[in-house]
């Protein structure tokens, strides 16, 4: 029986013309020179080409082609930020300036709230699309082609730190210098678009980018680097779809988190938006909560040498809502060590006692969110930790109470 | 997207090749450096060797890129390289495995240069098709990595003859071995595999 084994292959499939025509291009296109034995003083890499070439796809996840399934492949029905974005493009009235909708593929995405941001593959030119929690930008379509060689473009650059372009198509790998000369770890070019993972701070000012490659070079000789300028060019569509209330600032959480918004070393999407919560003692070293929606972010300084510094960041939103009460992170500052975390909007009010029994304290709930001193020597893991057992008590109106503990996972 | 029957396609390649205007002389033509030429090889053998890399890595991604590899080392190799049998598939299939195999030494070094994209980072909105793609290539990856664990001699006759479904005569002229030799390489890697692949006998 083992000489009729098979291992279970699938099947074959006949090669898309999409597909045959990169391949064609690739192989045979205008790129494609004469063989270096011919001997006709431009003798063709290809040997040269290939292994680099053959890295790269290893590591690039192509722009428009099949995923390569894996345990971060999601499978989840979700809303496609391509219906938001085309969404945004049938709202500025200019469908007819893009490729069509059917067309759109997600090549690559970043990003889990706020911003998310793609690159989406078309039948026409690439189209980069962030989306925040009230607005849409998508580029314009009929950005030149900087060709096999150009210098990069940036097609995207908000103020919510999405950054992202064309380059020429033989880069394997670039980075970015923003304003503040800070470059970015190296990521891939794929096809020719570009895409920073992860939110750039002053995204519009970036004065070169550094491109690795060239594609088709020796694996044994290391990639070259070239400097080159990037041209920033405006968006093809900018829609504020969901507008939100502007979150207050007069109370003093407000204002803190107004100032560590707009002194924040990260880029901040949908600045006006956010309300504060629950804030820990406002000197020194200080963290605030804030919601937008259903979004949460925390804020926090730190005061070194006399300077304070802050930053913003956008909570995971798998945090927010799985649980009844959620545990975010300790805070150390003047006053003490802080837990702070975020409780489901059905309850409205919250109490904890400490481990095995006692008195039981009402906590003062922010937008779903709560700060709790916490004495500086309990925690399990060493000072600053979150101690076991806390007993956490929380009622609603419309929802049973719920108790239990407060724990770290 | 249409299906092909799997028993008669890669034969069906075969048999174009062998037809009006042999491999042999498209390859000699190319190695004098009639792009035209090479254009009917690749027109003639691309969507063979395409479903041939994706068998080999369970990744559509990963197989369009290295076909278009395996193209450009012919095209680097046309003029040094002689075909022994009428088909240039073969050798193309002998070069890509050579390539994927390259590509995995290479994948851990080149991606401390440059970061990897995230494996969700991708993915057309349609979860359904995702989900069919994802457990076909799920198993054809199991496959794959299977078959890159046999020792080199039954790898290379299982990926000739069971991935590319080439015959035992056009691998074992490939590999410059007898026949025979290459029936019982076979014979030893299914064994093998069955055993990878936990499959009840």
């Amino acid at each position: 029986m083992t000489e009729d084994w098979t291992p279970p292959l699938p099947p074959r499939r006949e090669l898309p013309d999409a597909v045959r025509a990169r391949l064609r291009a690739r192989v045979l296109g205008p790129d494609h020179r004469a063989p270096s034995w011919l001997g006709s003083g431009t003798p063709l890499a290809v040997a040269a080409a290939v292994a680099l070439l053959v890295a790269c796809a290893a590591v690039l996840m192509p722009i428009g082609r099949t995923v390569q399934p894996g345990a971060g492949v999601s499978l989840r029905q979700e809303e496609s930020p391509l219906d938001r974005c085309w969404a945004a493009v049938v709202a500025a009235g200019r469908t007819a300036d893009y490729p069509p909708r059917a067309s759109w593929r997600i090549g690559a995405r970043f990003g889990e709230v706020a911003p998310i941001v793609v690159a989406i593959r078309t039948s026409g030119r690439p189209v980069l699309c962030e989306t925040t929690l009230t607005a849409v930008t998508v580029s314009d379509p009929t950005a030149p082609d900087p060709g096999g060689d150009g210098a990069p473009l940036a097609l995207l650059a908000t103020s919510a730190g999405s950054l992202g372009g064309v380059v020429g198509s033989r880069w394997a790998a670039m980075t970015v210098r923003t304003a503040d000369q800070a470059p970015v770890r190296p990521f891939a070019v794929v096809d020719g678009v570009w895409l920073v993972p992860t939110p750039v701070a002053r995204a519009r000012e970036l004065p070169s980018a550094q491109l690795i490659g060239p594609r088709r070079e020796a694996s044994t000789t290391p990639p070259v680097t070239q400097d080159e300028p990037v041209s920033v060019l405006g968006p093809g569509v900018a829609v504020v779809d969901r507008p939100a209330a502007t979150g207050q600032r007069t109370s003093p959480e407000g204002r803190f988190l107004g100032t560590c918004i707009a002194q924040s070393t990260r880029p901040v999407p949908d600045p006006l938006s956010w309300t504060a919560g629950a804030m820990t003692p406002s000197t020194g070293d200080t963290l605030v909560l804030a919601r937008s929606g259903t979004a949460l972010a925390e804020c926090a300084a730190r005061e070194r040498d006399g300077r304070s510094t802050y930053e913003f960041r956008v909570v995971s939103p798998s945090v927010v809502h799985d649980r009844p009460v959620r545990y975010l992170r300790t805070y150390r500052c003047r006053e003490g060590t802080w837990v702070v975390g975020v409780v489901r909007g059905v309850y409205a009010t919250m109490t904890v006692g400490p481990p095995g029994g006692g008195t039981a304290t009402e906590v003062p709930l922010s937008g779903g969110t709560f700060a709790l001193r916490i004495s500086d020597e309990t925690g399990d893991g060493g000072p600053g930790t979150l101690p076991r057992g806390l007993r956490v008590r929380l009622l609603g109106a419309l929802e049973g109470p719920y108790e239990g503990e407060l724990a770290a996972s | 997207m249409t299906i092909t029957d799997p028993s008669t396609r890669g034969a069906s390649e075969l048999d174009a090749s062998r037809t009006a205007d042999p491999d042999t002389s498209l390859w000699r033509r190319a190695a004098a450096g009639e792009r035209e030429a090479f254009g009917a090889l690749f027109e003639r053998h691309a969507e063979a060797l395409w479903n041939h890399c994706y068998r080999l890595t369970g990744s559509w991604a990963l197989a369009e890129d290295i076909t278009s590899a395996t193209f450009l080392t012919a095209w680097a190799k046309v003029g040094g390289i002689t075909l022994v049998r009428e088909s240039a598939l073969p050798w193309l299939y002998a070069v890509a495995g050579n390539i994927v195999r390259t590509e995995n030494r290479r994948t851990a070094r080149f991606a401390r240069a440059v970061r990897r994209l995230p494996e969700d980072g991708t993915a057309e909105d349609h979860a359904e098709a995702v989900a069919h793609r994802v457990d076909v290539d799920r198993r054809t990856r199991e496959v794959a990595t299977a078959v890159a664990r046999l020792p080199r001699a039954e790898r290379e006759a299982v990926e000739l003859c069971l991935l590319g479904e080439l015959s035992t005569v056009d691998a074992a002229t490939l590999l410059g071995i007898a026949e025979a030799s290459v029936r019982a390489r076979l014979s030893r890697a299914r064994g093998r595999l069955r055993t990878l692949l936990e499959v009840t006998p």
